[in-house]
């Protein structure tokens, strides 16, 4: 196998085109295995877990908040991770990844943040504390936003692309603290339930939907990344042939389509 | 498997702690749905958008080289010397 003497692979997944052209073709069932996961394990966590027996139903957040935590900082990972190799390599599909990632990422702080604090309330009688790890995941929301506000804030696409990349690289430094502040400034956010080097702190019972929920959440990452850097690729290439025939092949399908239904 | 709850009005109480879940619930799902939705959606307007811009681009091309050729029927051969960068490749360039 030449996988790694010869680099045409390389090329041809930085390639924008190459990337639409096959990512059209996964995403039918992208979408259907991630719908399947999510509504399995959401029914699952929901009605088929047992309640807790010191949190009651309220640790049934945990299907949704620790997924979303999970998902915002390994989005965090991919934007940084997408940037260097923008940087590095000057790939223009790495950084529409990395510009594409923002947004989700912040969707998913936000919603780590939202129901962490709304499961604060019946655990802790308190929506809202200045604790380390709840200080660190408002950091990581800026950062994304801090991305997010950097692309639109230069004229030259690439200019926006290298500064996002650098505030993408320089907020990792926030990622490690995210992970070791539980530990290292225990206040009121229990310690990590999953980690690498230990059996999990929860009956399998409680954990099995869990588990289902992370890939359930890992999939939808995957599936939405994939969508908007498809619309980032059409926004930066929409002057190439390729883009303009493709736009034109799909307004006449879609005429057709139209006409056989209006007929 | 057997469902946690007796019935459906205990599933929407979980004990007490129902506004709390349903509410997380409902609002992660509704973000998510957002994000998976909005780029759809988006993704057909781009395509419109851009059909339509090449649509008016080969109109205008059409309509410039029409030009060219009524002033060149109109006019002295000697003229179109003179208009160097001409309408047809001003609107190439403009878009």
């Amino acid at each position: 196998m030449n996988l790694f003497s010869d680099w045409t692979w390389f090329h041809r997944l930085g390639s924008p085109r190459w990337f639409y052209q096959n990512s059209g073709r996964w995403l039918p069932w992208l979408s259907v295995v991630t719908l399947v996961v999510l509504a399995t394990g959401l029914v699952w966590g929901l009605a088929f877990a047992p309640a807790d027996a010191k949190q009651g139903n309220s640790f049934r957040i945990i299907y949704i908040h620790v997924p979303a935590s999970f998902l915002a900082l390994a989005g965090y990972y991919i934007m940084a991770i997408a940037g260097a190799v923008g940087l590095i390599w000057k790939m223009k599909l790495s950084y529409m990844v990395m510009k594409s990632a923002a947004p989700i990422g912040a969707v998913l702080t936000f919603i780590a943040l939202f129901t962490g604090a709304v499961w604060g309330k019946p655990t802790w009688g308190t929506y809202w504390v200045w604790d380390a790890r709840i200080t660190s995941m408002l950091i990581l929301l800026f950062l994304y936003a801090g991305v997010m506000a950097l692309q639109y804030a230069y004229h030259s696409v690439d200019a926006a692309s290298k500064a996002g990349a650098i505030l993408a690289l320089v907020g990792t430094v926030n990622i490690p603290i995210i992970y070791k502040s539980v530990d290292w400034w225990y206040t009121l956010h229990q310690p990590a339930t999953i980690k690498l080097t230990s059996a999990p702190s929860m009956h399998p019972d409680m954990f099995q939907p869990l588990l289902v929920m992370i890939a359930g959440f890992y999939l939808f990452y995957a599936l939405v990344l994939i969508l908007q850097t498809r619309n980032e690729i059409l926004r930066r290439e929409r002057n190439t042939s390729w883009v303009r025939e493709l736009a034109a092949a799909k307004m006449t399908t879609n005429t057709i389509a139209n006409e056989a239904k209006s007929e | 498997m057997t469902m946690y709850f007796a019935n459906f009005d205990q599933l929407i109480a979980m004990g007490g702690h129902g506004v709390y879940v349903w509410s997380a619930f409902a609002v992660t799902v509704a973000a998510m749905l957002w994000l998976a939705v909005a780029p759809v959606i988006k993704h057909r307007a781009l395509l419109n958008d851009i059909q339509r811009d090449s649509q008016r681009n080969r109109q205008r091309q059409r309509d410039s080289q029409r030009q060219d050729q009524n002033q060149q029927a109109g006019q002295s051969a000697a003229v179109s010397n003179a208009t160097t960068d001409s309408p047809s490749n001003q609107s190439e360039e403009d878009f």
